[in-house]
């Protein structure tokens, strides 16, 4: 299943690059892209700038898929049954159907990572981007890739990036509130809670304290603390 | 070739394969390698296998680690896990009638679909558990065993919540999930069961409580689960097989 996910999703990205469209993978491939260790959905998720999108649907459709739009996604799907493969687009922004906050694609710069246990390098969203689409949404499966992230990066995240991202996405005040509210997780048993829900693993001790001082770092330079 | 999502025990499975043959003594594969054999949605951790075991012979399922292969009597941290090329965590509750109730699959015993459904409504903390609950019911209802869910949903006092969480994901796919005697039988059973004014799953905070309010009220249940924890399960699984299921009945 993979495989044909990954062989797919490799022919798709291959026929983008040739007709030059910029195009980010996102969701549960865009956070593997970052070597977590973590359990996952194996569905296919890309983000796009409006103005790229023309040219994606043309490669879509061109890849056989038929395209319609629900909601906040274009959806792309192609074949039947256990042959099936579905995408679904953000165009322009990913949005959080909770808060109905927005992070726009063109925002990001993005950037190519080896997806590990493969030969494909994937197009993805900056560390500090994919940070933010995750904490507008701040679900449990979001809650433990955020922490995947801050354990396995955590001297890589740049914090003023992180800020300027936010800042042009117009998203400080939800942001500041979701950092606070994970800082909290992790102060708490929440976040163990959560973590051992999903992964049925423990967080240890360690890992938590680097999580929350990374996440510390982060809020004190929105506070001003750390700008000077 | 990946073999890391599987669908094959037989493939996915074979580094725990290959240990297992050389211990001839009851086991069951539970936890996340389970649900992702009946549920075919949330993937399980690659190198990580849950056993329940009797608690008599866990002396000697410590002869499963070899070279690279860590053996846990508790729950691994994350660290630990990355560490190791395999984990083998043991959980040394297993017991008669839940062994009888296995199913093999590829030659390797699996907790009964059933159990592990009840398993994962017992231990929820979270929004995860509640989810892998109805991608199971979603994607076995038709082999389910209908009777022994109800019967162990019974002596194990989940009647409330496996029925809140059962009807919610009947409200998201827009269809009956269970059987109508199933539903009613479970329902008296609820009502035999205290309630515990707990919130339902425990831990989160920010959920709002007035997701399914009807259903809540009707279980007994403070139930703390945003609508899109199921909601996606449906989407997702809808993928492979269509509208995931044919209304009968709403």
């Amino acid at each position: 299943m993979e495989d044909r996910l990954l062989s797919e999703l490799h022919a798709l990205l291959e026929a983008c690059r040739q007709r030059g469209v910029e195009v980010f993978v996102i969701g549960g491939f865009g956070v593997r892209a970052y070597g977590s260790l973590l359990r996952r959905t194996l569905d296919l998720d890309l983000a796009v700038t409006a103005r790229n999108w023309p040219a994606l649907a043309e490669v879509l459709k061109a890849q056989g898929y038929h395209l319609s739009s629900a909601g906040i996604w274009a959806t792309a799907t192609k074949g039947e049954g256990e042959e099936a493969f579905e995408i679904h687009i953000a165009v322009g922004d990913v949005v959080d159907v909770q808060s109905a906050a927005r992070y726009p694609v063109e925002i990001e710069s993005g950037v190519r990572r080896p997806l590990p246990d493969s030969d494909i390098a994937l197009p993805v969203f900056t560390l500090e981007g994919l940070l933010i689409t995750k904490l507008i949404a701040l679900r449990d499966s979001d809650v433990v890739d955020v922490v995947a992230l801050l354990l396995q990066h955590a001297e890589r995240v740049d914090v003023t990036r992180f800020w300027n991202q936010v800042e042009e996405a117009g998203l400080s005040a939800l942001l500041k509130g979701r950092l606070a509210e994970l800082g909290e997780m992790l102060q708490s048993e929440e976040v163990n809670a959560i973590w051992w829900d999903r992964l049925g693993l423990m967080l240890d001790e360690g890992e938590r304290w680097t999580a929350l001082r990374v996440v510390r770092r982060m809020r004190a330079l929105w506070m001003g603390e750390a700008r000077s | 070739m990946s073999v890391a999502y599987a669908y094959s025990p037989g493939q996915r499975l074979a580094w725990l394969a290959d240990r297992l043959i050389r211990l001839d003594r009851p086991y069951l594969i539970i936890g996340s390698q389970a649900t992702y054999q009946y549920h075919r949605w949330l993937t399980p951790l690659e190198n990580l296998a849950l056993i329940q075991v009797y608690a008599t012979d866990t002396p000697e399922w410590w002869r499963l680690a070899g070279v690279g292969c860590g053996v846990f009597e508790t729950l691994p941290t994350t660290a630990q896990v990355r560490a190791a090329q395999k984990t083998i965590v043991l959980e040394p509750t297993l017991e008669p009638g839940r062994y009888r109730r296995r199913q093999m699959i590829d030659g390797l015993a699996f907790v009964a679909s059933e159990d592990l459904c009840l398993d994962l409504v017992e231990r929820a903390r979270g929004e995860t558990s509640p989810a892998e609950v109805a991608a199971i019911l979603i994607a076995r209802h038709e082999a389910l065993d209908w009777p022994m869910l109800l019967a162990q949903a019974g002596q194990r006092g989940l009647a409330r919540r496996l029925g809140v969480l059962i009807e919610a994901t009947g409200v998201e796919l827009g269809a009956d999930l269970a059987p109508a005697w199933f539903v009613g039988q479970l329902h008296r059973l609820a009502e035999g069961e205290p309630f515990s004014g707990q919130d339902y799953p425990a831990v989160r905070r920010r959920a709002i409580l007035e997701a399914y309010p009807a259903l809540a009220e009707r279980w007994g249940v403070r139930l703390r689960l945003p609508r899109h924890v199921i909601g996606k399960v449906v989407l997702d699984l809808s993928v492979h097989s269509g509208p995931v299921f044919r209304p009968g009945g709403r």
